[in-house]
């Protein structure tokens, strides 16, 4: 064993008492979700990668396991990638808008529970926040969508169109 | 000798608290240059991706150098028990935390991301020159603390001698690893030079007297206190020594460059054709930073004439800044070459001598972190009593020592 | 994977770019005409297996490239544009403070004038002079030979790229909204070419800039594989290190210079 990866054992081991204890200490609500008590943005999958309670509990931890695993090993399962949470989670909404976690009071899923129990993360000031199928387009053939682009912001559809500048098209 | 009345400043003279003001100003200041950079990111500063560590890296190793030549007083006082410098060793111990302290919040204020100062801490590279520092930085303020304290507290005072000389060695460690972060450096031609560790060590020990003298002339005349010729000389004549041996280095480690034909061209540019990079070295440092002090210092003039020593000091300070713009961006913007034989160029400076302009934010945060350091040392006379009530010639007796 | 093979919409700074969807082309096995007929039987021969997802990289691999810069046209940016959109490198405020991973650098001979362009990138060195100066760790050489900024634990020192011979490193100089999902990157932390880890990953064998190199001057291979295009190429035509004097071992190699 590294002798390097002792503090970041001793920190983690500190992060993880902090978040389990501010977890028990209930100060945040949980995810925003409709009448029906569905989470929205509605996840894309049927299954979160783990149980409810436990994903809720310890997310922060896979991440930061799955982090090093990723970065230091190379390994690249899908369970516990950030990207492959945000694929699933960060889905458009009915106006067909992808919220972004760093708006004002964001409907972003990752950005719900965090604004709420003010939690900060920079993840995402290096990790995008919108799914990699927000970058391909997958619904409009390519001409089509060059098209769109150049057509007059009111008659562009607003949903499909995403750019990759990161502003969200509030305006399109 | 044996009666000295140490006692602390006056706490709410106007001039206190207008010195405070102007501390407070250039804090706010810093801070403003901080948050900014913070916010916009580095592209508001002169850095950029060739010319990498810039004014507040200039600011902080100054600071930082002159941190340990601070202690040098303190140093000569217990590790070498020379009893005429005991009285003005409290001060130099505060001084040095204190122009520490200064030079660290800049270095950190200027990382991209100060708000990891957690990972800082907890994530160690053990084969980092720059980690071993995060390391003797942490043990210098630890170790002059410890020997602040047995300074001021008469019931540790027997540990005093241990504490003292473990603070010398443990601050000559530190400025050679200071130095040796641009002495490890293989890939630049101005830095991969053993010698810049030793240099460094000398630097410090001229810039942090200069300091200290200063700082100890303002006490005394803003505090009426009477501050007798004996001092005065003493030291100045140990900041001649200082001087005159960096002058010394100076010269070895450009006659080595010199004698490598590698290293001529960087040598012509720092010496010859850098325009501002040359005459920071020629009058920055060598002339007006070095010459000129050392004529202040040893030239007969006037008795009493305490002006001399006063300009003295500002231009050993100002040479010394100069004298690590030069080594720091000089370094920087002279071109690596890639291809022994073939001239370089890119969209990327290479081959081409690379522009540095600092902006006003760097200044800002550098001057920032010289308040800092200042504010501690004007805290801490208020705080602890650091000074004795005289040091006049009658009281310290030179000849006795 | 759920992205999909259809064109960008978003022009100059779309992600997925046509580089990446020819890629799946590619690897699945049509191979272009374009991919440059030098490159190809090199890849057909050793197309390297792709590494199962949890399995962790070791050192039975060094991943390196080699670079033929007497094929390097003058002027050709290819391979830098096409890292650029790989990584979402947009343009921002001047060449000095935006990101390089690659740039194209030209030199010329002072006695015979003699010009050659190359691309320079990080040389991924076996001994990384940044890896040896980074406080925190957060420069690190990877089992399989590639050379990474953790940008996790990066806290913006710099000290990397005072350290790096080759300049390869760029500093991220402002806030970035414009990120792909394969490349995070953001204010504060060093960064550089990461041998487009995430492709080598996947068992893409190939890199961005290898694959956009339309006369082949950039080879991608395994050097500790004897067998190998790369190694082969070497042992028989040789190739030269920059800056060799310093004993880096790195993992690019150049010919014709
Ligand atoms: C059910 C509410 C909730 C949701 C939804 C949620 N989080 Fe969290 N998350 C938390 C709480 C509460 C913490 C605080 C842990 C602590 O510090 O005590 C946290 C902490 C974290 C941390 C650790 C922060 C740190 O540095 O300590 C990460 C990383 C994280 N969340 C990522 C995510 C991501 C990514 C998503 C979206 C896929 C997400 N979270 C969605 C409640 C949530
Ligand atoms: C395949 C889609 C999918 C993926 C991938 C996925 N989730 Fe979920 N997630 C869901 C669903 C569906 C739920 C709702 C479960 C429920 O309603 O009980 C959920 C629930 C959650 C919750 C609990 C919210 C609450 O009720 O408190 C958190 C937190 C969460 N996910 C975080 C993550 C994180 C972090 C990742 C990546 C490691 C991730 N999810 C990956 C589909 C997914
Ligand atoms: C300074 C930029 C930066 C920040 C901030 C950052 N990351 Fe990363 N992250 C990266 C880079 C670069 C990679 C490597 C991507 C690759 O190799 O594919 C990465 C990879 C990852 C991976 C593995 C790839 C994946 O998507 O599963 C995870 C998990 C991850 N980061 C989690 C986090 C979490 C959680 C946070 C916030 C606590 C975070 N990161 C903050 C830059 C960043």
């Amino acid at each position: 064993m590294n002798i390097r990866r002792l503090p970041r054992l001793l920190l983690t081991a500190t992060l993880l008492l902090w978040s389990i204890g501010s977890y028990a200490a209930g100060n945040y609500s949980g995810p925003d979700r409709d009448e029906n008590g569905n989470i929205v943005p509605t996840p894309k999958g049927e299954k979160c990668v783990e149980p409810t309670d436990v994903i809720r509990a310890n997310h922060m931890k896979f991440l930061l396991h799955q982090r090093d695993q990723t970065m230091h090993k190379g390994i690249r399962t899908k369970q516990h990638s950030l990207k492959e949470c945000i694929n699933c989670h960060a889905t458009p909404d009915e106006n067909g808008k992808i919220a972004r976690v760093f708006d004002e009071d964001s409907k972003h899923f990752c950005a719900s529970c965090h604004q709420a129990a003010s939690v900060k993360l920079d993840c995402f000031e290096c990790h995008t926040d919108r799914p990699e199928d927000a970058f391909s387009l997958q619904k409009l053939p390519a001409d089509h969508a060059m098209s769109e682009r150049l057509a007059p912001a009111a008659s562009r559809k607003p949903h499909v169109v995403l750019n990759s500048q990161g502003q969200q098209d509030e305006q399109k | 000798m044996k009666n000295l009345r140490y006692t602390t400043i006056e706490g709410n003279s106007p001039r206190f608290l207008g010195l405070l003001a102007i501390y407070g100003f250039f804090l706010l200041l810093g801070f403003y240059a901080f948050v900014t950079m913070e916010h916009e990111g580095h592209w508001i500063t002169g850095m950029t991706n060739q010319v990498i560590w810039g004014l507040p890296h200039v600011f902080a190793i100054f600071l930082i150098v002159a941190a340990s030549g601070a202690l040098n007083v303190a140093s000569i006082a217990s590790a070498f028990n020379k009893s005429f410098y005991k009285p003005l060793a409290k001060l130099s111990a505060v001084l040095a935390i204190a122009l520490l302290a200064g030079g660290l919040i800049v270095l950190l204020l200027d990382l991209g991301r100060p708000d990891r100062l957690i990972v800082a801490i907890t994530y160690y590279n053990f084969k980092s020159i720059f980690a071993w520092n995060i390391i003797l930085y942490s043990g210098f303020f630890a170790i002059v603390g410890v020997y602040l304290w047995t300074m001021l507290d008469w019931q540790v005072e027997k540990y005093k001698r241990i504490a003292g000389t473990a603070a010398f060695i443990w601050r000559l460690i530190l400025t050679t690893g200071t130095g040796s972060i641009f002495g490890f450096l293989v890939a630049r031609q101005g830095y991969d030079e053993a010698i810049l560790a030793p240099m460094f060590v000398i630097m410090s020990f001229s810039y942090g007297l200069a300091i200290y003298l200063l700082v100890l002339m303002a006490t005394y005349k803003w505090t009426g206190r009477e501050l007798g010729d004996a001092v005065i000389n003493r030291l100045q004549n140990l900041l001649g020594v200082f001087v005159a041996a960096t002058l010394y280095f100076a010269a070895v480690y450009h006659l080595t460059n010199l004698y490598i034909t590698e290293h001529h061209g960087f040598e012509a540019y720092i010496l010859r054709d850098g325009g501002l990079i040359t005459n920071m070295f020629w009058y920055g440092q060598i002339v007006f930073g070095s010459l000129l002090p050392l004529a202040l210092v040893y030239c007969p003039r006037p008795a009493k004439s305490r002006l001399a020593v006063v300009v003295a000091s500002i231009l050993v300070i100002l040479g010394g800044m100069a004298a690590l713009y030069v080594i720091l961006i000089g370094g920087q913007t002279y071109p690596m070459t890639l291809v022994p034989g073939y001239e370089a160029s890119s969209s990327f400076s290479d081959g081409v001598i690379a522009s540095y302009s600092p902006s006003k934010w760097e200044l800002m945060l550098g001057l920032g972190g010289v308040a800092v350091a200042l504010l501690i040392v004007t805290f801490g006379m208020k705080l602890f009593s650091l000074l004795p009530e005289s040091l006049s010639d009658k009281v310290t007796n030179p000849h006795k020592s | 994977m759920s992205r999909n093979d259809v064109d960008s919409a978003t022009g100059q700074n779309s992600s997925v770019n046509r580089i990446d969807q020819y890629r799946r082309h590619f690897v699945g096995g049509s191979i272009a005409a374009a991919a440059g007929l030098a490159l190809a039987p090199g890849l057909i021969l050793n197309s390297v297996q792709a590494k199962p997802d949890d399995q962790a990289v070791s050192n039975k691999n060094r991943w390196g490239l080699l670079i033929d810069t007497s094929k390097c046209a003058e002027g050709c940016t290819d391979c830098v544009t096409a890292c650029n959109k790989k990584h979402g490198l947009n343009p921002v405020h001047g060449e000095l403070t935006d990101a390089q991973w690659i740039r194209h650098v030209t030199l010329k001979n002072k006695q015979t004038g003699h010009q050659i362009d190359m691309p320079m990138m990080c040389q991924h060195c076996e001994f990384p002079p940044c890896v040896d100066v980074c406080p925190t760790g957060a420069s690190f050489k990877r089992k399989d030979g590639i050379v990474l900024v953790d940008k996790h634990i990066c806290i913006g020192c710099r000290y990397c790229m005072m350290a790096c011979p080759y300049k390869a490193r760029s500093f991220v100089h402002e806030a970035h909204t414009d990120q792909v999902p394969d490349a995070p990157r953001g204010k504060g932390t060093v960064e550089s070419c990461t041998l487009c880890v995430d492709m080598i990953d996947r068992g893409d064998g190939t890199t961005a800039c290898a694959e956009a190199c339309t006369s082949g001057a950039i080879l991608f291979g395994d050097l500790n594989d004897s067998n190998s295009e790369i190694s082969r190429r070497l042992s028989s035509e040789g190739g030269r290190q920059l800056r060799a004097e310093l004993s880096l071992n790195t993992g690019v190699r150049y010919q014709g210079l």
